[in-house]
């Protein structure tokens, strides 16, 4: 079948995945022509800031992500392997720290490791003393790797939970040496499911802005922000994020280098993993640090939180921050429902097309997720601005006024959507790939519209993909903040940027009472997803 | 006796699978173990190799001790056993040359390549030895979990349900060229299926696993 054949019978799939690339892709097309103008700032970045930015952002990624990986492997392996009592209340309470934001983390532990804070006090009396460290490089690997870990033991966890554990029978009965079996059967094995975590780790760390502009660490995401904001030259923040680019290519090249002949292993899941029973002692022993870790990342800064809201919220304060949880899930659920809309179109195009290859042009839209939030708050910002300058005559003629696009949510909205796209798109996509299309096919020749498959035979069968796509997109985005605080207008209010402002502000109590609300939707959506999960039999 | 099983027992937690199982093999014999699923024939072997640990009973191979009457267990590494598992377990990230191959890891390297083709001669797969193993058939992938186990030259060969991925008219060439090789390899092998057809074709003993024990049901 040739490829306007093709095209022709999937026509309302393909016309909808042209408009949304289109939508999502122009303002980087467009944005090229901005390399192009005065960046009156760039010598003087270049003589004086470009190496810390280099230096600062490589140390970062490469201490969160090897501390990340240690913990987040750890964890996976102690819950996957063995058996022991209080394993289930572990295995979620470590899947928690995913709905505190990094920046919350940061600013609880500024305050509580200050002169005046309450580890600090119980600390001297121990004759520790760690204020030196606060506003340090540390720190910051420390709390952003508090924060990120439990997106390494979840991806471990489903490698341990879906390992052919035959492979490691066979290497053993085939009279291996244990170091070998490591090296030849274990790590190989292994390696998809640690290269995919440490580039999330990785692209995470780089799209930090909230800790490392708190903690005063100079990045190349926080570089992009000040020089835009501060130093008012946007062009040398578009030179900043083509850097960024160039990065990412030359790490894309070397994945693809190591992963061109990789193999993924196609007999998973078929084997029932050994679980080792532990004794009371070994229990202790081994999930010691766990605990530690959830002491670190969970206990003390939900004490923390509780404390500082309980003993000073005021009716003002709950009254503007009930005003941002409206507006923060609003925005985020029609976000959601959008990336959840916008992937069945992708994907569906991306599943029925014989022409493959062709149709891969609609898989641009997951870069987004590689991209800092500032990088991309940048493009859209640029692009919409620009926009609404050609659209003026027209806006004055209807409404009498100017900016339309650019100084309502839609462009936050639009913006969110490319960002965390992928993360919807990679849910759907892997059900789409597990139910096949033998029964869209069959559908088809009962002479069902594409409309009607999607929606009656599809979708339902789908639920679990579309449920987890849409609850991990509205977790990353309500704990989103840089974007946010670059594009949202001037009366949008979101949690973040409520909990950023009031931080900068030193209202802590404001900040506390916003952090815990964020913090309390994002558990109930990450246990929803967690019983929703188990119901359904998925990892 | 080449492989003797005495007074075999294990259960998982309070489920008794296995019970006061007694086995006993001449070398070259090819038993076929039926029994329905969740009988216990994968515990037999995961036993017999030391994958599981029984608690109690007494396995001897080649008139060594693996399981000895006070529990003592030689490790799966030390026992000299293949294992054919029934989804082939080969390891995907390698070719039917490299999977052959690691089971001689002690082979001085003028010797593995020949000896590999040797092998990869035997079960006709010379054309595929680049080849990864998701690119080949049932029946291929078999063979080569075969020439795998048969390369580290074990003295008892396990086959968990090998033949339950492949269709008839592939049983009836591949199953007459393995017992061939077993014969020629000398092989005790223990075949746990619940075909007729293929325990027609290969066995030379048939037992059934009931109750956690072996009967032979001609009595």
């Amino acid at each position: 079948m040739d490829i306007k054949t093709t095209i022709k019978k999937q026509t309302p799939f393909f016309k909808s995945s042209v408009i949304i690339t289109f939508v999502l892709m122009m303002p980087f097309v467009f944005a090229i022509t901005m390399f192009f103008g005065d960046a009156p700032k760039w010598s003087f970045i270049v003589s004086n800031l470009l190496t810390t930015y280099f230096i600062n952002t490589i140390t970062l990624v490469i201490s969160v992500s090897v501390l990340s990986m240690l913990i987040g492997f750890y964890a996976a392996y102690i819950i996957e392997t063995m058996s022991f009592k209080g394993k289930r209340v572990l295995s979620l309470l470590l899947y928690l720290p995913l709905a505190i934001p990094a920046y919350v983390l940061s600013y609880i532990y500024v305050d509580t490791l200050s002169y005046s804070g309450r580890i600090y006090q119980l600390l001297i009396r121990l004759g520790l003393d760690f204020s030196g460290i606060v506003f340090s490089m540390p720190m910051a690997i420390w709390i952003l790797s508090l924060s990120l870990f439990p997106y390494a033991y979840l991806s471990f966890k489903v490698y341990f939970k879906t390992r052919n554990t035959h492979h490691f029978d066979v290497a053993r009965l085939l009279r291996i040496p244990f170091l070998k079996r490591i090296t030849r059967i274990h790590i190989p094995l292994m390696l998809p499911t640690f290269m995919s975590a440490l580039l999330f780790i990785s692209f995470e760390t780089i799209n930090d802005y909230g800790v490392t502009k708190y903690l005063n660490i100079k990045t190349l995401t926080v570089g992009m922000f000040d020089s835009w904001f501060q130093m008012n030259d946007l062009t040398s923040s578009f030179y900043l994020a083509l850097i960024y680019v160039g990065v990412l290519l030359i790490v894309s090249i070397i994945y693809w280098v190591i992963f061109k002949r990789s193999i993924t292993d196609s007999t998973k899941s078929k084997t029932i993993p050994y679980l080792k029973k532990l004794t009371l002692k070994e229990t202790i022993l081994y999930t010691m640090p766990l605990w530690l870790i959830c002491l670190l990342s969970l206990f003390i800064p939900m004490v923390e939180l509780i404390l500082n809201s309980v003993q000073s919220v005021n009716f003002a304060s709950i009254l503007s921050t009930g005003h941002a949880l409206i507006q923060t899930v609003m925005m985020t659920f029609i976000s959601s429902t959008v990336i959840i809309f916008f992937a069945l179109i992708l994907k569906n195009i991306q599943r029925l097309m014989h022409h493959k290859k062709g149709m891969s042009i609609f898989k641009l839209p997951l870069v987004g997720y590689a991209f800092p939030g500032v990088m991309v708050a940048l493009i859209y910002h640029y692009f919409y601005i620009r926009l609404d300058q050609v659209l003026d005559p027209l806006y004055q003629m209807l409404f009498q006024k100017g900016l339309m696009i650019s100084l309502s949510s839609v462009v936050l909205m639009i913006a969110y959507v490319y960002k965390y796209f992928a993360v919807g798109y990679k849910q759907i996509s892997t059900t789409y790939d597990i139910i096949g299309t033998q029964h869209t096919f069959a559908a088809y020749t009962l002479k069902k519209s594409k409309f009607k498959t999607l929606v009656f035979i599809d979708i339902p069968m789908i639920k679990k993909g579309l449920f987890a796509g849409f609850i991990l997109s509205f977790i990353d985005i309500i704990k989103e903040l840089p974007m946010t605080l670059l594009l949202r207008p001037f009366n949008v209010q979101t949690l973040s940027t409520l909990i950023f402002t009031s931080i900068n502000n030193e209202d802590i109590s404001k900040a506390s009472f916003a952090s815990l609300l964020l913090i309390i939707l994002s558990s109930v959506l990450i246990i929803l997803l967690q019983s929703f999960g188990r119901k359904n039999n998925v990892s | 006796m080449f492989l003797n099983i005495e007074k075999l027992s294990f259960s998982y937690g309070h489920h008794e699978v296995i019970k006061d199982l007694s086995l006993n093999l001449n070398i070259g014999d090819i038993l076929a173990i039926q029994g329905p699923s969740g009988s216990g024939k994968t515990t037999l072997f995961k036993l017999i190799s030391g994958l599981e640990t029984p608690q109690s009973g007494v396995i001897h191979i080649d008139s060594n001790c693996v399981v000895s009457i006070d529990g003592h267990c030689i490790r799966p590494e030390k026992r000299q056993v293949g294992f054919i598992f029934q989804d082939y377990a080969l390891f995907p990230h390698m070719t039917v040359f490299q999977n052959i191959a690691f089971g001689c890891f002690k082979m001085p390297k003028p010797l593995l390549k020949p000896y590999v083709m040797s092998l990869l001669k035997e079960i006709e797969l010379e054309a595929y030895k680049d080849a990864y193993p998701h690119t080949l058939s049932g029946g291929q992938m078999q063979r080569v979990a075969i020439a795998r186990a048969l390369a580290s030259r074990p003295k008892v060969l396990l086959m968990d349900e090998p033949f339950s991925n492949l269709d008839e008219s592939l049983k009836d060439v591949l199953i007459p060229s393995l017992k061939t090789l077993f014969n020629k390899h000398q092989l005790t092998v223990i075949i746990a299926t619940h075909h007729q057809r293929d325990i027609d074709l290969l066995a030379s003993k048939v037992l059934h696993l009931e109750n956690g024990s072996l009967v032979d049901k001609k009595g």
